[in-house]
């Protein structure tokens, strides 16, 4: 493997060609796919050269893009669609509400409506206000879609076979931008100070401690795009404080899984949700809902949610480190939780 | 000489690869010739030379390049310029054996360091606690404290600084050893000089410390000022600015465990006991009937009054100032420059120059006859 | 047309009259909940349209979809189990009027949205070579929706097995078409280079005879064609909320599909299959009520 070829992009790209090449009704459906383009991110790249038929380059047509593979999953296909910016989910929002979800809800029998889409989120890359949104929490409220949020510790194929061959409902994959060009650590037990463990089958959520997972004082709860931001603040935590904290690392956003989420933060009794969206109405609100309802009693402060802070993400890199949450923010939001302990 | 730069080839990496060089170290080249072939995550892109001259290579063929780094040069001569200097080493964050800060500084005042955790990752102030508290009797020196003393043929000749009643404490200890002549002292009150304190001459002011080491007129010296922490520590940079070496005065009284190990300049009143494996720095005062149990660590110009109570695992950092008749739980730390307050009950740390104040509500009334 | 056939659609459009008045009677009764959107007038289409369908074809249809439901499966049990809300419905009383599932026919309440996943449909019937025709019915209103365009411009492309059928009814709601659609209504799917056919005839043989070769075409490969029916929608909307002017129904009655059929039957054998008609419409009706206390 070419050192380029080991980044988490490639490992994706990887994945869909085994997934194409064993399932023939696996379509690949969205705006520049075709080689040599291959994708805006290039996470399709060489698809359309392996399977010409079956990878469909669209014209700008998000609505449709999602709307033909709905109606194509009813009759039998397993399609994926590419959003090329995950901020262009808007233009699909009601096929995803009002046709992909409800299909197999309304018609109260055995209808299938197993479409895949994948996209793109989050900032840093100095995209401007439009192109640069975490938009997942206008998804997770959708009853009948499972949102989820790839992350480095993820088995990369477990992860998207099980959403395009092992599902029969419709699936939104948040992938984040900075993470394409990462390395993946599907596989690994440590990773720099950190223990790394896992929770869960096919879509994982990653726990890492610095310590020991016995412990902790504080737990962060995370997904995607912030998670060296918390991996980073949890080591500064500990580092100049000695305050230790053990990492949660979604890779289900929606259904909200609890089990291993609850157990981890009952162990602490503080816990701090970080996401890079804006935060009213956020993912943190209803984790934070759902966790005081399991934790009641054993919380040891109120839940802390650190998001994104401006109501539009500025162009400027600087100007976005600003808006955005970052390691410092989280320090701070972890201090404020043990003060009010 | 001309520095080539790594364009930002696309938006969404940071690096690239470099496939080949197509130029040979040392050519000279065209501007415009194609240098080298770099692969992103998308593609490979050609870099042309943006300048004529010859060519020195910063990367090797198979390294990745950050965009917008240095990957060559172009020399207007044909003798190869100097590489940059190394860049800062960025903290390696991967890097095994990272203490935390109050790890660090624990693990520094025990004299561990990070070979002595069996552990990857961080090492905290729990781990350093534990691994103290597993060491019943860790590897010091067999030596005990009283041979720390050296002793020349003969006698040691010491000197006393400063003649104050600390320096008469010193003295009554000091007199009780055999081994040691006692010169004199040194004091710049005029009231003291020409007296004897227990027959111990006053010899002049400190003034004459220099001249007097000079000469050879003292083996060692030990400070008498027991009542000013700085003070006793002006002394003792001076003395050591010198190279003078500094005995230590232990009360025969006091009772030292196994393994304790002192260092120099140390002054140990009367009824100390001092438990196993404890080790005290430099330049202390310890007053009479104060306690200091097992695997203490003390560091340097400590004064105590009498009845200092500290049980195991307890951890002073240098100058702490403490008062009479005071108790300290186990693995309690105290912060450099702490005060502690007359009658404290020490339960958790104490802070680097923090005051320990007690509020003792005493109050002292008139007893009625009666009748 | 044999005789034969002719009894069909016969049958087929008076049982779809028959079915639509009985749900607006139960409607104004207050035995029927929600809303429901009848296609009392286009029944033509209904029956013309779906005669062409085979075996593995797939139908798309929007709010007013009991008229292609019932010529497409012929479940009238299921359908009006449905509408009551009933656990025999065919979509258990979740769905109701306008979504419905069942054999290859999906229907959906939101305008335009199926017309995207009728190309999908096609798509996928297209990758799977089962020669399947996919139909979608929308009516002219709903060409103000953006997405309709998408979906015609990727059947185009994509030449794809799909049949769009636009049901010009004159009306969107309340609204005239001369107040929504601007500049003639063909020429947008042929925009696409979509192949449209365009009749005003509420004769379900004439719709028959026009769009069966649209199948044909389709069914060989040719990509995807339009229809477009000039019809009238001659009840409301959805129920009691029609402020048209009364004369302007009155004259449309004249074109009344099922009066036009009437006429190609001996008016005995007309009579006979009314008969029928109403006998299983009042089976079904009974079975409802007899599982209902049970
Ligand atoms: C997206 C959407 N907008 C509005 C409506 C409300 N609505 C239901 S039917 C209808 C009129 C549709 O007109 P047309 O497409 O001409 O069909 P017709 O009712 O005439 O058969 C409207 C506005 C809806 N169901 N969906
Ligand atoms: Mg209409």
């Amino acid at each position: 493997m070419k050192p380029q070829e080991r980044l988490l992009v490639h490992h994706i790209n990887r994945a869909l060609t085994r997934i194409m090449g064993e399932d023939e009704r696996v379509l690949m459906i969205g705006e520049d796919l075709l080689d040599p383009y291959g994708g805006a991110f290039k996470v399709t790249k060489g698809l359309s050269t392996q399977f010409p038929q079956r990878v469909h380059t669209t014209p700008i047509s998000e609505a449709a893009i999602v709307g033909v593979a709905t109606g194509a999953a009813l009759r039998g296909m397993r399609p994926v669609c590419e959003i090329m910016f995950g901020d262009f989910l808007g233009l699909a929002f009601d096929q995803i509400l009002n046709h992909a979800t409800k299909y197999p809800l309304m018609y109260a029998q055995e209808v299938g409506c197993p479409i895949t889409i994948r996209t793109p989120m989050g900032g840093r890359r100095g995209y401007g206000p439009t192109h640069s949104q975490s938009l997942e929490k206008f998804f997770v409220g959708i009853p009948g879609l499972e949102v989820t949020a790839l992350h480095r510790f993820q088995p990369v194929e477990a992860f998207y076979r099980r959403a395009i061959l092992q599902r029969d409902q419709p699936s939104l994959i948040i992938e984040n931008k900075i993470m394409y060009g990462q390395e993946p650590l599907d596989t690994v037990a440590r990773y720099g100070d950190f223990q790394v463990r896992r929770h869960g089958q096919d879509v994982v959520d990653a726990e890492l401690s610095l310590t020991d997972f016995a412990h902790e004082e504080v737990t962060l709860i995370t997904y995607g795009g912030m998670t060296d931001h918390c991996l980073e603040a949890a080591r500064r935590l500990l580092l100049d404080e000695e305050i230790a904290s053990n990492v949660l690392v979604l890779g289900r956003l929606s259904p909200v899984q609890l089990e291993a989420t609850a157990a981890a933060c009952a162990r602490t009794g503080r816990v701090l949700i970080a996401e890079e969206g804006t935060g009213a109405w956020g993912i943190g609100s209803e984790w934070a809902a759902q966790l005081t309802d399991a934790l009641w009693g054993k919380l040891k402060a109120p839940i802390q949610r650190v998001a994104c802070t401006a109501p539009v993400l500025p162009n400027s890199r600087a100007l976005e480190e600003q808006v955005l949450p970052s390691t410092d923010t989280i320090i701070q939001a972890v201090q404020t939780l043990m003060s009010r302990t | 000489m001309f520095e080539v730069i790594l364009p930002q080839l696309e938006v969404n990496s940071e690096r690239a690869l470099l496939v080949t060089w197509m130029v040979e170290k040392g050519e000279r080249i065209k501007k415009g010739q194609v240098l080298a072939h770099w692969e992103t995550a998308k593609s490979v892109h050609e870099l042309a030379a943006p300048h004529a001259g010859y060519f020195f290579p910063r990367v090797e063929e198979g390294d990745e390049a950050d965009f917008l780094s240095v990957i060559a040069v172009i020399s207007e001569t044909d003798a190869e310029p100097a590489p940059p200097k190394a860049p800062e080493a960025k903290p390696n964050r991967e890097a095994a054996g990272n203490f935390t800060k109050k790890a660090a500084a624990l693990a520094a005042q025990n004299g561990l360091s990070a070979a002595d955790f069996d552990k990857t990752g961080i090492i905290t102030e729990r781990d350093v606690q534990s691994r103290l508290r597993q060491s019943a009797l860790p590897d010091l020196p067999k030596t005990s404290s009283l041979d720390n003393l050296k002793l020349p043929d003969g006698l040691t000749r010491v000197l006393v600084i400063t003649g104050g009643i600390g320096a008469m404490h010193l003295i009554a200890i000091l007199r009780k050893d055999p081994r040691l002549d006692l010169v004199g002292c040194l004091d710049d009150d005029p009231a003291l000089q020409d007296h004897r304190l227990f027959g111990v001459p006053v010899l002049g002011p400190l003034s004459l410390l220099e001249t007097f080491w000079r000469e050879g007129r003292f083996d060692q010296a030990i400070i008498g000022a027991t009542a000013v922490v700085a003070t006793r520590q002006k002394l003792w940079d001076r003395c050591k600015a010198l190279g003078i070496p500094m005995a230590n005065a232990i009360d025969p009284s006091a009772v030292l465990g196994a393994g304790v190990v002192l260092g120099e300049g140390n002054i140990i009143g009367a009824q100390v006991h001092i438990g196993m494996a404890t080790r005290l720095g430099d330049n202390n005062f310890i007053a009479a009937k104060c306690n200091i149990d097992h695997h203490n660590q003390w560091g340097s110009h400590i004064l105590t009054g009498p009845g200092v109570m500290s049980s195991s695992f307890v951890s002073v950092a240098d100058r702490v100032r403490f008062g009479t008749g005071i108790f300290i739980e186990p693995l309690v730390t105290i912060g450099a420059g702490a005060v502690i307050s007359s009658g404290a009950l020490l339960l958790g740390p104490v802070p680097a120059d923090h005051l320990v104040k007690v509020r003792v509500s005493t109050e002292t009334v008139h007893l009625k006859k009666e009748g | 047309m044999s005789q034969e056939q002719t009894e069909q659609f016969f049958r087929k459009l008076s049982f779809i009259r028959l079915f639509e008045s009985h749900l607006l009677e139960q409607f104004s009764w207050g035995k029927l909940s929600g809303t429901t959107h009848t296609c009392i007038g286009q029944e033509a289409n209904a029956v013309g349209i779906t005669a062409s369908m085979g075996r593995g074809d797939v139908v798309f249809s929007n709010h007013r979809c009991h008229g292609h439901y019932l010529a497409f499966t012929d479940d009238a049990f299921g359908l009006l189990a449905e509408i009551m809300g009933r656990e025999e419905g065919v979509c258990r009383g979740w769905g109701g009027s306008q979504h419905l599932c069942r054999d290859g026919f999906y229907s959906n309440g939101i305008q335009g949205g199926i017309v995207a996943n009728a190309v999908g449909a096609a798509l996928a019937e297209k990758h799977a070579e089962t020669g399947a025709v996919t139909t979608v019915f929308l009516g002219d209103g709903t060409l103000g929706e953006g997405l309709v365009y998408e979906s015609m411009n990727l059947a185009a492309l994509w030449s794809l097995p799909v049949l769009f059928v636009i049901e010009h009814n004159g009306y969107a709601q309340s609204t005239p078409t001369r107040l929504q659609l601007a500049g003639e209504l063909e020429a947008r799917p042929r925009a696409f280079g979509i192949p449209t056919l365009s009749l005003a005839s509420n004769d379900a043989d004439a719709v028959h005879a026009a769009v069966a070769p649209l199948f044909e075409q389709i069914r060989a490969g040719e990509g995807p064609r339009c229809f477009v029916s000039h019809t009238y929608r001659l009840g409301p909307h959805s129920k009691g909320d029609d402020h048209r002017d009364p004369a302007e129904i009155e004259a449309r009655r004249t074109f009344d599909p099922i009066r036009l059929y009437r006429t190609k039957l001996p008016e005995t054998r007309a009579t006979e299959i009314e008969q029928a008609n109403q006998n299983r419409l009042a089976e079904i009706v009974n079975r409802l009520a007899e599982s209902e206390g049970s």
